[in-house]
């Protein structure tokens, strides 16, 4: 009897250690998907030809903020406390994944508004990202600045401060919602390049 | 009747002679004096063997064996008269008497633990026991030195004995044993420490007849251990025996580059290497001596340092620095350092095809020809540092001589060279004293309009200028490209620089994976065993939702 009461104890106290709740899968994101190029009413090869490669816009990033030097995703969940997820990562480099973005979105959108001077002047956009998260209340922040050197050899710096809304819940909103702030970017890096190489002075 | 005695005259006979009962005694001194005689016939010989201790000897108990069969008793113990010893009294029976050679050898058996083994563990119950071992000897002895350990060999065995000096390495006991391609085929029998020459000397024992295999080529080296070597094959491991591997031994053989040599039939002296390895690198060569003349530092230097031609072995420092009065009696005004360097051509030639005179004239021909030598870095770990002797084409020059020694020239290659260079270049970039040179330009250049005699001035003035700079510049081109080819395996386009730069980057996201799992178990060290309570990621909310 106090075997077979020794034998139930031992079990019980086995299984109560046992963990039987699955933890929950991985999730890798993409900021920017070769879906993303191909649904564009351009196709690549009128983008970037082989022999036009140094004749776009060029964009590098130079800094970035530490939380996007990882590969966790975060959220701001309070004025300045910030969630760093455990099962939400992204699955490629930050800073080439944000190049990738403007430095194709904005060659798009030169390209559809004829800007075609532009190409011969060969911009390099040093691009400075301060802030880019969403927050836990749906909205999603990007502020940096960048800096360019016009067709006259003049260094010029200009700020950005975008917030966007998520229109859904999760982080999978929230990336879409990231990458559609870079395109809003581009559109602010394409009009300052067209504003100067139209009027280079 | 009458009571008449009749008497008679008693007759006396004198007797002559002894009696005959004195047989008896007689009888029995005869035989007691040959009892007696028998006695001292089968009582034996005393003889007196000296020992440093009575440590387990028993008077009246302890016997004296030869081949384990009782040949005498011990009879008494008394101390030496210079109190350093002890002297046991043995009684030998007399039919072993002939085994008294003077140089038959004694020694106590008791239980003893030593490298080779335990022995005497009989004697834990039997008691301690004098053995003998005879010698060969035809005189007779009664005194004797008892050895205080065994001896390792029969004192009658065939074989060689021969003395390994050793200056360092693993330390061999008596006992070990003494190894050819593996195979035993002998024993150190004694351990040495000579103090005036400050080396350790080993006498060891080949059996006969493997002593055959002892030639004047034969080397040995210290067999304890074993001995890792690396090359394009993979990883070696070698050793010799189980037992030298644990408790050390001797391995000899001869070189493959050398003859077999002269046999040895008697004892001689043998160097005791460290290792297989040390043999061809320290070995005794035929040499020809030179010397550098280094002006840097010569830390790294020792003696033994290899001497290399592009790589190849082909001798070895003698002496790293000549030594401050030998120096000042060659030339006192020589502020380099002299480095004596054996060059051993013997390394590079199997035979004797090529002379040693040919060598030397060679070497000479050699350093007219441009043979120069540096000292460069052989270990960064250890700042260990190595001559490496090349050939600088171009060079015609005559062949220098230190005192008896001829030189080779110290080149400039490597870092030092470039540093070197980086140095006179900023000397010659100094020197220009441009400032003054644009000022005195400008000066001129301003009175030219007024001067209009001195415009050839000027321009010589300004061409010299020009010249200057350009040298300068020409010499710093040559500089960087030099930089650039000994920086080049570090340059960000290199492919080495690419591939670290891209491991380090892994290892970074690896340790932001980790660094999460790392705080947790910091917090909760117990959760590799029970788990943790498992929360999915608390996600930002859309708008629409709210």
């Amino acid at each position: 009897m106090i075997i077979r009461s020794c034998v139930l104890l031992s079990a019980f106290v086995m299984f109560s250690c046992t963990s039987t709740v699955a933890p929950p899968t991985m999730q890798h994101y993409l900021l920017d998907t070769a879906a993303n190029h191909s649904s564009s009413s351009m196709t690549s090869t009128s983008i970037i030809k082989p022999g036009d490669v140094n004749e776009g816009v060029r964009i590098e990033v130079v800094s970035l903020p530490d939380y996007l030097n990882q590969s966790s995703l975060v959220m701001l969940v309070d004025e300045h406390k910030m969630e760093v997820a455990r099962f939400h990562s992204w699955a490629d480099r930050m800073d080439e994944s944000i190049e990738s973005v403007t430095e194709y979105e904005t060659n798009r959108i030169l390209l559809e508004g004829n800007i075609e001077s532009v190409c011969k002047l060969c911009y390099d956009l040093r691009l400075s990202i301060e802030h880019f998260y969403p927050t836990s209340q749906g909205d999603v922040f990007l502020t940096g600045y960048f800096e360019y050197t016009d067709a006259l050899d003049n260094v010029k710096r200009a700020r950005f401060n975008l917030r966007d809304e998520m229109r859904e819940d999760g982080y999978q909103e929230a990336v879409k919602t990231m990458r559609r702030m870079l395109v809003s970017l581009s559109e602010e890096l394409a009009k300052h390049v067209a504003a100067s190489s139209q009027n280079p002075t | 009747m009458s009571n008449e005695v009749n008497g008679a005259d008693a007759v006396i006979k004198h007797k002559t002679g002894i009696s005959a009962i004195w047989l008896l005694p007689i009888i029995a001194a005869f035989i007691g004096a040959g009892m007696f005689y028998q006695e001292w016939q089968s009582r034996g010989q005393h003889i007196t063997i000296s020992f440093e201790n009575a440590l387990g000897l028993e008077i009246n108990k302890t016997r004296i064996k030869y081949k384990n069969v009782d040949i005498g008793t011990l009879d008494d113990i008394e101390i030496s008269e210079s109190g350093d010893g002890i002297l046991a009294k043995v009684l030998i029976k007399a039919d072993m008497t002939r085994f008294l050679r003077s140089d038959s050898q004694f020694w106590v058996v008791r239980p003893r633990v030593g490298s080779s083994g335990i022995s005497g563990i009989n004697t834990l119950l039997s008691g301690a026991y004098i053995n003998l071992e005879v010698g060969q000897s035809e005189r007779f002895s009664t005194r004797f030195t008892g050895l205080e350990i065994p001896p390792v060999a029969s004192p009658n065995a065939q074989g060689l004995k021969l003395n390994l000096m050793s200056s360092g390495g693993k330390l061999l006991q008596e006992g070990n044993p003494v190894l050819y391609r593996g195979f035993a085929v002998g024993v150190v029998e004694t351990v040495n420490f000579d103090v005036d020459l400050r080396e350790i000397s080993y006498g060891i024992f080949i059996n006969a007849p493997y002593h055959n295999l002892i030639t004047s080529n034969t080397f040995f080296w210290n067999a304890g251990g074993f001995e890792l070597t690396t090359n394009v094959e993979g990883i070696s491991v070698d050793f010799s025996s189980v037992e030298a591997f644990l408790s050390g031994g001797v391995q000899f053989d001869v070189p493959e580059d050398l003859s077999l040599g002269e046999r040895i039939t008697e004892t001689a002296d043998f160097t005791l290497y460290p290792n297989k390895t040390s043999i061809s690198e320290q070995r005794g060569y035929e040499y020809l001596e030179f010397v550098i003349l280094v002006e840097d530092s010569v830390a790294g230097i020792q003696i033994g340092t290899p001497v290399e031609y592009r790589g190849i072995r082909i001798g070895r420092v003698s002496k790293p620095y000549l030594g401050f009065s030998q120096t000042q009696e060659i030339n006192p005004d020589e502020e380099r350092i002299a480095v004596v360097i054996h060059i051993e051509p013997r390394r590079l030639t199997q035979n004797n095809d090529y002379s040693l005179e040919w060598f030397n004239n060679q070497f000479l021909q050699w350093i007219r020809t441009g043979l120069e030598a540096s000292v460069v870095n052989a270990n960064y770990l250890t700042g260990a540092m190595k001559i490496s002797l090349d050939m600088n084409d171009g060079i015609s020059r005559s062949v220098e001589r230190f005192g008896d020694y001829f030189v080779i020239p110290v080149g400039q290659t490597g870092f030092d060279g470039l540093l070197e260079k980086t140095d006179s270049l900023l000397a010659k970039l100094n020197a220009l004293d441009i400032e003054n040179l644009i000022a005195n330009a400008n000066q001129t250049m301003q009175s030219a309009d007024s001067a209009l005699q001195n415009v050839d001035e000027v321009m010589q003035n300004t061409n010299n200028a020009v010249i200057a700079a350009q040298a300068v510049i020409m010499s710093m081109e040559q500089t960087m490209l030099e930089a650039q080819q000994a920086l080049q395996g570090l340059q960000p386009e290199s492919p080495l620089y690419r591939e670290l730069q891209g491991n380090l980057m892994e290892l970074q996201k690896t340790m932001e994976q980790l660094q999460p799992f790392v705080q947790q178990i910091s917090a909760k060290p117990n959760l590799l065993i029970f788990g943790d309570e498992v929360t999915n990621d608390i996600q930002p909310k859309g708008k629409k939702s709210q």
